[in-house]
């Protein structure tokens, strides 16, 4: 509950700029074309730039450029605050938004993908993506829910890793203990059924009732995709700010998105 | 006049003394020619008649001065001087007995033919021309020198030349003999020691001089050498170690070679190098595969026109450990570059990196530890706990999250534990993390900044400096034009901590590529400190070297890069409990000192007991070499211990404490029967004609011996000897004797007496 309070007195005074190489799908809409534009390194001036994932989608050309900014970048920015506020990570204030295939993706290690359900990668995408991990990159994947998402998320997949299994983590995985202690994986519902669930709606969408963390893995047993099915952080770190939106989800979501944080730079 | 009466001159006397060399015979009689002489005196005066008292007096007198006279005469009166009477002069012969005079390049025989042709006893040209004027004394020496009475006792046998010792044993051995000088015969193999400089010294003090005759030529015709090998002492396992070697060729100027390296027969490189004239320098890559005491022989095939083949390679052991190295991590904020470097020496079963990361102000996450203990309380508090690692890496820790006394404890854990440091770049390292007023800033090998520049960034391309093209740390190839071809397409990287100048006596290795605007940064550079090393890279960034869009996932640069540097951070830093060995090609009767060492924080009473060291000789007989405690060095214990018989010794030395083994350590060598003797064997004339020179002697090469004997100075020196000169027979004593005798007749006439 202190860190839920903390946070929204810090979200209520701190809202970061967007920055000018920044993309935001609310400002012009970005399209694949646009987003492949090489523009200029920023230069490794901080440690970390939380990189959200410009891929190309089925639903791309009705949802004003693509499922892959849904909650961004209010998302990306509230969960930046939380995590200057709460650790010492020197991150970047504000969004960073690139596609897959742009070759500055690599000065970036650690990559935020949401709505994979309606993910269609191109070629070059199935190749880049490989190569971004098995260079070293860390993949986290958020906000995807029921069999039809997860069935295309997984046909994706094996395209970029035909032959790599996604596995369950277990509650002793380093990734639930790397900054706070998770005992155990909480549904994180989107803001409409978050405030539902405070009148005991249900907080799943479609059918996917059982959220997971799964996990992709290397030749060398190293982590290399981060899995959360059936949840949606991101909203919870979007709508942290909303008196509606319940505390504990947003809590947890702001602790385990932390976690994914740490053990992506010490691992 | 003087001398006609006395028979010597008056000097003589002056100088000299009287004694009587009366037999003891004699001296019996003395008594009874004094009795004589009374009754002769009783005799005049009792004599009756007209005699006065006046005449028999006279008469007495005259006839006992004439009788003691005769008594003076008999009882052999002597002259007794100390006088200077010349000796014959000796000349001491040193002949080398060592292995490398049997080498065949003395005008198509052995250098040691000359020997059996010039100082053979009854043929010997050289030893008849010495003996027409001097007295000669024949040596042998080696290892150590003997006086012999015939070159045929020589049986160049032995793996040394030991010529300090050698002039020092002659010079005893004749000591108290006229020595004119000194002849050494020698092919002047043999190392210029302090102990010869010492006798050479004395030598000139004394003013004899030694002569040197050189055997052998000054340059072999054809022959190539494995001058030096040098390897480290240590390396851990599957690390590509670079041995520095040294080749000296005469008569293959420009030919391709192939050096080859083998253990234990398995040949581990096929290198082609290319000689010049003169001696050469090459570092050849080797890796290590197998743990344990490696044999490694680097060497060239025979060429079948060599004079000398036994010089074509060396050998040399290399303790290859299996050991896990243990490093820490500490980071001062969540950071990338941990994340890949640990990445990188992953599969690296030789190291445990445990990293300890400040995640928030007061909250630490621990990664890599082996125990639930490890690093619980953060940094370590106690030298115990800090020096049980082999190295430290530092990454953007400001200076205020260690306390003075770990501060202080990192520079003992440098200089004094051995192990090594390496300061990674970032905001809160270097200057811009306050190290400039720290104890650590003695230790790093760079100057900081005056003042620290917290906005500072600065993308830049490394560029390897000369040092680094080769370097175990940060050669990229095989060969140097290979290594710097790869350094030059690695992409640039960001340097937060602007750095431009190194310490005296730290080594630049990587540096930025020189623009107009602004001296190049220091991208890394090391220094030794104490018994450790401190590795200054100040760039922030390394995992772009992995990450970069231009680098090819099958490219290995970063893994091996980092590798490569943790290996050389940790390779040399010493085990709790060291063994050294005093020398490298040992031959067979040589001593060699070795050298235990206790790490101090080991020692935990006054009363521990020395380590224990045992020797296991080829045959597999081990012996207990007894450690004596050095007078001055805390926790050093030396030994001397002596290899008689050729083969591979092993030598263990462990450390008790409380009845238990704590700390043990090994070490191997080998010992030949020639040692070095077949290495430098050409002629040394600058050392044989530096020793003729120092000691006003001269130098002759094998065409001039025959000049030797007349160009040796004659020395008159001489003995002090007593001379005794016969007095009896003094023309004096005689006129005195008939003078008495014609008075006392006078006197009678004169008086009318009987």
């Amino acid at each position: 509950m202190k860190l839920g309070v903390v946070l929204l007195l810090a979200l209520s005074v701190v809202y970061p700029p967007v920055p000018a190489f920044a993309q935001s799908k609310q400002s012009d809409g970005l399209s694949e074309s646009a987003a492949n534009t090489p523009r200029e390194i920023p230069g490794n001036a901080h440690e970390l730039y939380f990189t959200r994932g410009i891929y190309s989608g089925e639903f791309d050309d009705y949802d004003e450029g693509g499922r892959w900014a849904i909650d961004y970048p209010k998302a990306d920015h509230q969960f930046l605050v939380a995590l200057k506020r709460l650790s010492i990570v020197d991150a970047y204030g504000s969004d960073n938004a690139i596609a897959l295939t742009d070759p500055i993706l690599r000065h970036f290690p650690l990559l935020y993908i949401v709505e994979v359900g309606s993910m269609s990668l191109s070629d070059a995408e199935v190749l880049a993506l490989r190569n971004y991990l098995l260079a070293g990159g860390f993949l986290v994947i958020d906000d995807f829910w029921g069999s039809w998402a997860w069935e295309q998320f997984v046909s994706q997949m094996q395209r970029v890793f035909p032959d790599r299994a996604i596995v369950d983590l277990p509650a002793d995985h380093p990734v639930f203990h790397a900054f706070y202690n998770i005992d155990s994986v909480l549904q994180v519902p989107n803001v409409r059924q978050g405030s539902a669930a405070q009148q005991g709606g249900p907080t799943h969408e479609y059918d996917g009732i059982v959220p997971h963390v799964r996990g992709i893995f290397d030749d060398d047993g190293r982590l290399m995709v981060l899995i959360n099915w059936n949840t949606d952080l991101g909203d919870a770190w979007e709508w942290a700010d909303d008196p509606e939106y319940p505390l504990k989800f947003s809590t947890y979501a702001f602790e385990i998105g932390i976690n994914f944080v740490i053990y992506a730079m010490t691992h | 006049m003087f001398e006609f009466l006395f028979k010597y001159p008056v000097e003589l006397f002056i100088e000299g003394s009287l004694i009587l060399a009366l037999p003891w015979w004699q001296l019996a009689l003395l008594p009874l020619g004094v009795l004589a002489l009374a009754y002769i005196a009783l005799g005049y005066f009792n004599l009756r008649g007209h005699t006065r008292v006046r005449d028999r007096v006279v008469i007495a007198l005259l006839r006992s001065l004439s009788l003691a006279l005769v008594i003076f005469s008999l009882s052999r009166p002597l002259l007794e001087v100390t006088s200077p009477i010349p000796q014959p002069n000796v000349v001491g012969i040193l002949l080398d007995n060592s292995i490398s005079m049997t080498l065949p390049d003395f005008a198509g025989t052995a250098r040691s033919d000359l020997i059996s042709q010039q100082l053979d006893a009854e043929t010997g040209s050289l030893l008849r021309s010495l003996q027409q004027r001097f007295e000669t004394r024949l040596f042998k020496f080696g290892a150590d020198t003997r006086a012999v009475a015939d070159v045929r006792e020589l049986d160049y046998g032995d793996g040394d030349s030991n010529l300090a010792r050698a002039l020092e044993f002659s010079r005893e051995t004749l000591k108290g003999e006229s020595l004119a000088g000194l002849v050494v015969i020698s092919d002047g193999a043999i190392s210029p020691t302090d102990a010869l400089d010492a006798q050479l010294l004395s030598l000139r003090a004394a003013q004899i001089p030694v002569y040197s005759i050189g055997v052998g030529q000054p340059q072999h015709r054809r022959d190539i050498e494995v001058s030096r090998v040098k390897l480290p002492r240590q390396v851990l396992k599957g690390s590509q170690v670079v041995a520095d070697i040294v080749v000296t060729q005469r008569g293959y100027d420009g030919q391709t070679l192939d050096l080859i390296v083998e253990d234990d027969s398995r040949i581990l490189r096929k290198q082609s190098l290319r000689l010049e004239p003169g001696v050469q320098a090459f570092k050849i890559p080797v890796a290590t595969e197998d743990a344990g005491a490696r044999r490694l022989k680097f060497y060239f095939a025979n060429k079948t026109d060599e004079q000398i083949t036994a010089n074509n390679g060396q050998q040399e052991i290399l303790s290859v450990s299996d050991d896990k190295m243990r490093i820490l991590y500490f980071e001062g904020e969540p950071r990338f570059e941990l994340k890949f470097v640990r990445r990188a020496v992953a599969d690296d079963k030789n190291f445990v990196v445990s990293g300890l990361i400040r995640t928030a102000d007061a909250k630490f996450y621990r990664v890599g530890v082996e125990s639930q203990q490890e690093l619980r309380n953060g940094f370590p508090i106690t030298r115990d706990e800090l020096f049980s690692y082999d190295a430290l890496i530092l990454g953007s820790v400001e200076i205020a999250l260690l306390s003075r006394e770990q501060q202080e404890m990192i520079v003992e854990f440098v200089s004094e534990r051995g192990g090594g440091l390496l300061m990674l770049g970032g905001r809160h390292a270097f200057a811009e993390g306050g190290y400039r007023e720290s104890p650590l800033q003695d230790i790093l090998p760079v100057v900081m900044a005056d003042q620290a520049h917290p906005e500072f960034s600065r993308e830049i391309k490394i560029q390897p400096t000369e040092a680094a093209w080769m370097h175990p740390a940060l050669a990229l190839a095989d060969n140097s034009e290979e290594s710097i071809a790869r350094w030059q397409t690695l992409p640039p990287l960001t340097i937060v901590n602007p750095i431009h100048q190194i310490k005296p006596g730290a080594t630049l290795l990587l540096t930025s590529s020189p623009t107009a605007q602004q001296d190049p940064f220091v991208a890394m550079a090391f220094q030794r400190y104490g018994r450790g090393k401190v590795v200054a890279f100040p760039v922030q960034n390394s995992w772009i070297w992995q990450m970069h869009n231009d680098i090819e996932l099958e490219d290995r640069t970063h893994e091996n890069l980092w590798r490569q540097l943790l290996r050389w951070l940790v390779e040399d830093v010493p085990p709790q409990l060291s063994l050294a060995l005093s020398t490298r090609g040992i031959h067979s009767g040589g001593a060699i000192r070795l050298r235990s060492e206790v790490l101090q924080h080991l020692i935990k009473t006054d009363a521990a007991p020395a380590p224990q060291a045992v020797l296991t000789a080829p045959d597999g007989l081990q012996q207990v070499q007894p450690l004596s405690r050095h007078p001055s060095l805390p926790g050093v214990y030396e030994a001397e211990i002596v290899a008689a018989e050729p083969g591979d010794y092993l030598l263990h030395v462990e450390f008790e404490q409380h009845g238990e083994v704590i700390r043990s350590d090994e070490s191997r060598f080998v010992v030949t029967r020639e040692g070095n003797e077949y290495f430098h064997s050409e002629m040394n004339e600058t050392l044989l004609r530096g020793i003729a020179t120092e000691t006003g002697g001269g130098f002759f090469t094998t065409d001039a011996v025959d000049e030797l004997a007349a160009s040796m100075r004659t020395h008159q020196r001489s003995a002090g000897a007593l001379v005794r000169h016969e007095l009896w027979d003094m023309p004096a004593i005689f006129l005195l004797l008939v003078f008495l005798l014609c008075a006392e007749w006078a006197y009678r006439r004169w008086r009318g007496l009987a």
